[in-house]
């Protein structure tokens, strides 16, 4: 289980406030997908999750384990796709997974079964030996999203994962995301596209200037609009506009 | 000549503009105090080089060969700009982050090369004036030039022809770069052996100079040194012309030989920039290209402890990319070539015998291996560990990909020495080098090349650990060249600084440790240098260590 314990954060020597006392819990089994307009704290408060920003107050814990307290042991658990799919690029896709297996101490022969089993699914097969640099904005995503699973996460956390992606491999990461959910997992997933949301999460949060302003099963939340999550979430965030 | 202006004005915001989101408002007083000591050091070495080029100056007045000596400052000069140049070339021409950027705008390929040339020019300019400041002007002032326009015109046409010679040296070198796709590790020794080349063939031209004949009598080396100065004044017409421009004279003469200079130098422009242009577009299309594996390989899967292969990843991540390994692997070049062409030069005098003393210059060397070895091991200090780029860049070479340190469930100070291991490797590839060129070439006595080994590898672990933890300090991380990335990195400086340091502290205990006069002292001393060495490196690491968390956990994108 995933709980953000009120967490802040500014910018500006104080002045800005990204992300502003945020309290959420996310349950074992659940996809939580986490919407907000631009600007609004959506990338910050997953910066701060994965251990790359340091939160100014509040705790992150998993399962248990505090991000604060033991960095280390919390970086093991979870598995990271951000959303410019930076990786280095100099090197092989094989060599990429080689050196994320070995960060994430995967023994060889489960690194071997689980990557060649996503390198199949998503169709990466007869690039896999060729250099970083020469694949497409897709292939990488790809790439990352192997990367961030060789070690099987205890939480999936993934921002804008389908930006770029084809709808085959689209259809088998949204597959992959119940998967890993049903194995007992949780998966954070930030998206612009509403329309996966609605059909992809178990709970869905929206963030607006740094604050959780609702939170609830997709069905909660339509129900309080009227009819679809698009107009929940239009009627929250009146007057800003989604993404970013 | 719009697009020439916008996409000149947008490329020189991009490299020069201050980085506003990085202010602070408050200056970290050491860097201040890291460019102040910097000034403090380089400062009087500077001032000596310039008086003893004032004084050659004044020897060229009284040999009535005042034109052919400053044809051959300017060439020099010439050739710094291009050994330096050529990686600045490369990168800002060919190989830059924006090329596919710009080759979608509406804007003629052959404006786009225009502009990279001029920005090209532009960065030599800046390297030429430095150089100009501290070799034309003392060297004008020692030979009594009168002032003349031609040396202000001189700050702008030195450069022109390296920029040429690099930007037609790189076409070649960059049909072999896109022949060998997806081998950039082949491209890098490509660049690697071409930079050599370059710099042995530099060192060899200097010393042909300095040893030009074997006269006994300084009048004879004085008058064969006029000699071999003019016939290279001969060939380098552009620059001899300059130089009879700005020697004195009837005014209309010294006009001709200054329009002889800048004709020359325009139609040799004008010859670049054709063929340049021509292949421009294909080659830089060329690069853009996004070579597949023809073969299907094998897939191998392979895992390893932490350091071992974040060490493989960044030393695959510098020799696959041509321009960061130029710079990584620097270290691994001008020392040696240096050492080598040395070694050349003193190979003849190491076996004969020297009359005064009535014994050869290897037997002198050997009656006192402590001097030879503190000389070699200053030498390394400034050669090697000065120029380690593979621990100034330990962080700043990550670029965009810095969050992934962040991620990974690997302690910071295993990062730390994982960067400082890697740094060490290199620095001991360079010493090795150098150690056995100098034991090859100039008959060093075995012990003082065991002691400068020995010695050297527990300096280069503190140098190591001190420039990665520098770098940590101020990564620069936003770049898309390499040049940018390297652009006023603190790390550099201090590495320099270091090196001096280290230079005047080794020389100084030496001294201290002779005034004892008894012969074992000079190998306590040793022993002193390398304990003091390990315990410097410890402290190295604990203090990097140490920080590293709280550094790397505050540097954002």
């Amino acid at each position: 289980m995933l709980q953000l314990e009120n967490l802040s954060k500014t910018y500006a020597k104080g002045k800005v406030k990204a992300v502003d006392g945020i309290n959420l819990r996310v349950n074992d089994g659940e996809i939580f997908g986490f919407l907000g307009p631009n600007g609004a704290g959506k990338s910050t408060t997953i910066k701060m999750m994965t251990g790359i920003l340091q939160p100014d107050e509040g705790n992150i814990v998993l399962n248990g384990v505090n991000l604060r307290a033991e960095p280390y042991v919390f970086k093991h658990n979870i598995g990271y796709v951000p959303d410019n799919h930076a990786a280095y690029d100099k090197l092989t896709g094989m060599e990429y997974l080689n050196f994320m297996g070995s960060m994430y101490d995967v023994p060889s022969a489960s690194l071997k079964e689980r990557a060649q089993e996503f390198i199949e699914k998503f169709g990466l097969a007869g690039a896999i030996n060729d250099q970083i640099k020469s694949y497409s904005h897709g292939m990488k995503q790809k790439l990352v999203v192997i990367g961030s699973l060789l070690h099987q996460p205890k939480l999936w956390i993934l921002d804008e994962p389908l930006t770029g992606l084809d709808p085959q491999s689209a259809y088998e990461l949204k597959t992959y995301m119940r998967e890993h959910a049903d194995n007992g997992h949780t998966v954070f997933f930030s998206s612009h596209v509403i329309d996966v949301v609605e059909k992809v999460c178990d709970r869905v949060g929206i963030i607006k200037n740094g604050k959780l302003i609702a939170v609830g099963t997709v069905d909660e939340l339509k129900d309080r609009a009227g009819e679809s999550l698009e107009e929940f979430f239009l009627s929250v965030t009146a007057g800003e506009n989604i993404g970013g | 000549m719009k697009d020439f202006s916008l996409l000149f004005t947008a490329l020189c915001k991009q490299s020069f503009r201050f980085d506003r989101s990085k202010q602070t408002g408050k200056t970290k007083w050491y860097i201040f105090a890291v460019y102040g000591l910097l000034v403090l050091v380089c400062l009087p070495l500077l001032g000596l080089v310039a008086y003893l080029i004032y004084q050659l100056g004044a020897l060229a007045a009284s040999a009535d060969a005042v034109p052919g000596f400053l044809t051959c400052i300017f060439s020099a000069i010439q050739l710094v700009v291009l050994l330096f140049g050529i990686a600045t070339v490369l990168n800002t021409i060919y190989f830059s982050k924006d090329n596919e950027m710009l080759l979608s705008y509406p804007v003629k390929p052959q404006t786009v090369f225009a502009v990279k040339l001029t920005f090209a020019y532009v960065l030599e300019l800046i390297t030429n004036f430095v150089l100009s400041l501290f070799a034309v002007i003392p060297f004008a002032i020692g030979a009594g030039m009168p002032f003349s326009l031609g040396l202000v015109f001189s700050f702008f046409l030195v450069p022109v022809l390296p920029l040429l010679i690099a930007t037609i040296l790189a076409i070649p070198l960059m049909y072999v770069i896109s022949y060998l796709k997806n081998k950039s590790v082949v491209s890098t020794v490509a660049l690697l052996v071409l930079v050599t080349l370059l710099f042995v063939a530099y060192f060899l031209v200097i010393n042909s100079i300095s040893m030009a004949e074997e006269s006994t009598d300084i009048e004879g080396i004085i008058l064969a040194m006029v000699g071999q100065i003019n016939a290279i004044a001969d060939i380098m017409l552009p620059n001899k012309f300059l130089a009879l421009s700005m020697v004195g004279g009837p005014f209309g003469t010294a006009l001709l030989n200054f329009l002889y200079a800048f004709l020359i130098d325009a139609a040799l422009v004008a010859f670049a920039c054709l063929i340049s242009a021509l292949v421009y577009k294909r080659s830089v299309s060329r690069q853009l290209e996004t070579p597949k594996s023809s073969a299907a390989k094998k897939q191998k899967y392979e895992t390893g402890g932490k350091i071992s292969m974040f060490i493989r990843k960044d030393f695959k991540e510098i020799i696959r990319y041509p321009a960061l390994a130029f710079y990584c692997l620097f270290e691994i070049i001008i020392g040696p070539v240096v050492m080598l062409v040395l070694g050349l030069n003193l190979g003849g005098m190491v076996t004969a015998d020297i009359e005064e003393i009535g014994m050869s210059f290897a037997e002198l060397m050997a009656q006192m291996p402590h001097i030879v070895a503190l000389v070699l091991i200053c030498f390394i200090t400034f050669f090697v560990f000065a120029t380690n780029y593979t621990a100034t860049t330990a962080f700043t070479r990550e670029n965009r990909n810095f969050y992934i340190l962040k991620i990974i469930p690997m302690s910071y100070g295993k990062i730390i020495d994982a960067k400082a291991i890697l740094s060490f490797i290199v620095n001991e590839i360079g010493v090795v080098l150098m150690v056995a060129l100098a034991l090859a070439l100039i008959k060093v006595p075995l012990l003082s090349a065991l002691i400068t080994l020995v010695v050297c590898t527990v300096i280069g672990l503190v140098f190591s650990y001190a420039q990665v933890y520098m770098d940590l300090r101020n990564p620069r991380l936003n770049w898309d060249n390499i040049s940018t990335g390297l652009k006023n990195n603190y790390a550099s400086l201090f590495s320099l600084l270091l090196s001096f340091a280290l230079i005047v502290v080794l020389i100084g205990l030496y001294w201290l440790f002779s005034l004892a006069g008894i012969e074992i002292m000079m190998y306590i001393y040793f022993v002193v240098v390398a304990l003091l060495s390990a315990v410097a490196a410890v402290y190295a690491r604990k203090v990097a260590v140490k920080n590293a968390a709280a550094m790397i956990e505050n540097i954002t994108l």
